[in-house]
């Protein structure tokens, strides 16, 4: 299973070659060619993100990655199997872009049956599931039926369910629709505790600054075909521009030092002070409001445990 | 596997516990398990009373508990695959069988529950009633009604040589009116003519007389009580009268004469007396029909029976329940099928219409079959394509699915016949035979299908 991939070789996670998928309609005429050739590898330890806009393919891809829809041509290997094979879901951990949960059961409930269908020893799975209840912040309404919970809230037990099995490949299709940004930190927290642990996931995604701020490379998708791909920093780096970032100096040593950049590349350097983004502003605000539980202090603790329980 | 199956019934239970289609489905049975024994009135006799209450109350609980069974596992595969609730499970390491399997048992263990609770509500509303009843009328229930006999028909008439006459004599009829018939056509004039028959041997006029011989089983005991059934009808003046008279004799000649009354019209049981029981004797049936009254006819299959006790009322009651079980399983399994093929409403309308035919196609072709004995000289229909392909699909699906769906066991119960456990066991065996198939079938499709858009 050692594959070249990414200029390294490492174990493939995910393989996708000449990838087709079209859909038909009732008489089996093709209606749409939703995704049209794509190859791409996902190594492992690595988060890659799929980009794009809505009707590109991303969602598509994932479910041909999960074994729920069948490629038309081309040929998909999860963990060096068939998508369609018990084995290989063994090991991969999915949320849809809609978490559909069993309204009538609790989070506890959920959690439980998931993991039975992983075959997970009682202790295990009793353990497990406290411990993820505490990651997403859940432990609270742990038994109350999750179709009283509002979206964010069932997009949380749909998290820790993707979670249930500490799987080695994590799929995830627009994790953090719906959230508010406490959680949508949390959840690129979990994504960045998993990869540091040797964990890969697939991130779908069109929050452009979402996939930005956790992936290690991206595929760009467009009207089902790969427009763009490779690293993020590869992406997205432009080599013959260069920004400075140093301490702020006295009006009379910045003209100077402006003066001297002109000599030097001929044109007007742009100058401005650098900001914070906003999803960090808006956490720092809440964390100096002192609300721990919002901003994630007890997430961390959650991570952090949901981790040493698996290891 | 075991253990992923089991997760997806209780699913399956879970869901439909906590739903409100189960509390409406509860409240419906109490209503009519309470309700209709004090609306629907018999004759007013304990008996009566007994009647409807195993025959209506039960047969509605299970119609209702039918429909709900159809509906609720038609929804079982299907809402899964609409809602996109699927897409969570199927990507985790479970069978598609599994999945399918898990439902169907979860659909079982609905039903066991929901037939326990109408068991319950039965032995309680007799229990309830029995309080009014004094000890002889108990006593006569229990050799009646509550109670599981054994029915012992009479030799069968020889009429054989008459019937390929008379069969003959109609096809030529047939063929020279131009007409052609179908096998089942065929089968169907025969059966008619050996009923004509039969009905024609049990009719009795005035100044002659019947026989009938039953064999005593060899198993029967003296603790268990037996007594002769008799019900025949007069063919004019009034229904519930007297006709001639009745003896009973076996081989060694010994014999009495009946002096109870055997009215026409009604079931007359007679007790046998203990010196006339012998396992392995042939009781002989006589019967005199009184010169200068009219004639009375006697069911060919019906008319005279012995009944033996063989169990008790609660073994009668769990062994019907467990057919009924059955019934559900299947249908259970049927309405998941049909859930696995096409959408909720779709397989609501498949489902209900194929048991719907399945159930009555019987008497469809039944009707059908008669048709070709239209007397001579009316102008027969001509058959169309569309009437010959309608009655290929109606036949087929009748011998297809119709032993299965047709399992009954009410009747029997309410009138204090054995459910024998080979019934049970026939029972079980269909159901194991075609669930087998359906889930087959089923779990190729569902493997096959891609479970999003």
């Amino acid at each position: 299973m050692e594959t070249l991939n990414a200029g390294n070789y490492a174990p493939l996670m995910v393989e996708a070659k000449g990838l087709v998928k079209v859909f038909r309609d009732f008489w089996r005429r093709p209606k749409v060619r939703a995704v049209d050739g794509i190859d791409f590898n996902v190594g492992s330890g690595e988060i890659v993100g799929l980009l794009g806009p809505n009707g590109s393919g991303k969602s598509t891809t994932i479910k041909m990655l999960l074994g729920l829809l069948f490629p038309s041509e081309g040929s998909v290997r999860v963990l060096g199997e068939s998508p369609q094979r018990v084995t290989a879901r063994q090991q991969i951990g999915y949320l849809p872009e809609v978490s559909e949960l069993y309204l009538f059961l609790t989070p506890r409930e959920t959690l439980d049956f998931y993991g039975r269908l992983f075959d997970l020893k009682p202790k295990t799975r009793r353990s497990r599931i406290e411990q993820l209840l505490e990651m997403v912040g859940l432990t609270h309404a742990a038994d109350r039926q999750v179709g009283e919970f509002s979206m964010g809230m069932k997009r949380r037990v749909g998290l820790a369910q993707a979670l249930v099995n500490d799987p080695q490949l994590l799929v995830l299709d627009e994790p953090t629709a719906g959230l508010d940004p406490p959680a949508c930190r949390q959840v690129k927290d979990t994504m960045l505790a998993m990869v540091r642990r040797g964990k890969s996931i697939v991130l779908s995604s069109h929050l452009l600054a979402d996939v930005e701020s956790v992936c290690d490379r991206l595929v760009i998708l467009y009207n089902g075909r790969i427009r763009a791909q490779g690293s993020v920093k590869e992406l997205l780096t432009q080599s013959d521009r260069l920004s400075v970032t140093m301490p702020a100096l006295p009006p009379e040593k910045m003209k100077s030092l402006l003066q001297t950049l002109r000599d030097h590349i001929g044109e007007e350097p742009q100058v401005e002070h650098p900001s914070l983004d906003l999803e960090r502003f808006f956490l720092n605000v809440i964390e100096d409001a002192g609300d721990s539980q919002l901003t994630g202090a007890g997430h961390h603790e959650g991570i952090a445990r949901y981790l040493d329980g698996t290891q | 596997m075991i253990r992923r199956v089991f997760a997806v019934a209780t699913l399956t239970l879970r869901g439909t516990i906590r739903s409100r289609a189960l509390v409406g489905l509860a409240v419906l049975l109490l209503f009519l398990m309470i309700g209709l024994p004090l609306t629907v009135k018999g004759s007013g006799s304990p008996a009566s009373d007994v009647h409807v209450l195993l025959y209506y109350t039960l047969g509605c609980a299970w119609v209702i508990i039918m429909v709900a069974t159809l509906f609720i596992s038609c929804a079982g595969i299907s809402q899964d695959i609409e809602q996109e609730r699927i897409r969570l499970v199927a990507v985790k390491p479970v069978r598609k069988s599994e999945i399918w399997l898990g439902k169907w048992f979860g659909m079982l263990t609905l039903n066991a529950l929901l037939l326990v609770i109408v068991g319950l509500s039965i032995v309680g509303l007799l229990g309830w009633k029995s309080r009014s009843w004094d000890p002889e009328t108990k006593t006569r229930l229990s050799q009646t009604v509550l109670v599981a006999n054994r029915t012992v028909p009479p030799r069968p008439e020889d009429v054989s040589d008459e019937l390929e006459r008379m069969y003959q004599i109609e096809l030529d009829r047939i063929k020279e009116q131009g007409r052609s018939t179908t096998a089942f056509q065929r089968k169907r004039i025969r059966g008619s003519i050996r009923h004509a028959l039969l009905t024609a041997y049990a009719q009795v006029s005035p100044g002659s007389g019947k026989s009938w011989q039953i064999d005593i089983p060899q198993e029967a005991k003296g603790e268990n009580p037996m007594a002769l059934h008799i019900n025949f009808s007069p063919l004019s003046g009034e229904i519930r009268s007297e006709h001639g008279s009745w003896s009973l004799s076996t081989e060694r000649g010994t014999g009495v004469v009946f002096e109870d009354k055997i009215v026409a019209g009604m079931g007359n049981r007679i007790p046998l007396p203990d010196d006339l029981v012998r396992p392995g004797a042939t009781l002989n049936i006589r019967f005199e029909n009184a010169a200068g009254g009219t004639s009375v006819v006697f069911d060919p299959e019906t008319a005279v029976e012995l009944r033996v006790r063989e169990h008790s009322f609660a073994w009668n009651l769990v062994c019907s329940l467990l057919v009924i079980f059955c019934q559900l399983a299947l249908l259970s399994a049927f309405g998941l099928a049909a859930g696995t093929f096409f959408s909720y409403p779709v397989a609501t309308f498949v489902a209900t219409a194929i048991v719907f035919l399945s159930m009555t196609g019987h008497y469809f072709v039944v009707s059908e079959g008669s048709d070709v004995l239209s007397p001579v000289g009316v102008q027969p229909r001509e058959q169309s394509v569309f009437h010959a392909v309608g009655e290929t699909m109606v036949l087929g699906l009748e011998r297809i699915s119709g032993p299965a769906l047709r399992l009954s066991s009410l009747a029997k119960l309410s009138n204090g016949l054995l459910v024998s456990l080979g019934s049970v066991f026939y029972a079980i065996v269909v159901v194991v035979g075609y669930s087998a198939v359906l889930t087959v079938i089923s779990c190729i499709y569902l493997s096959r299908r891609e479970l999003a858009a």
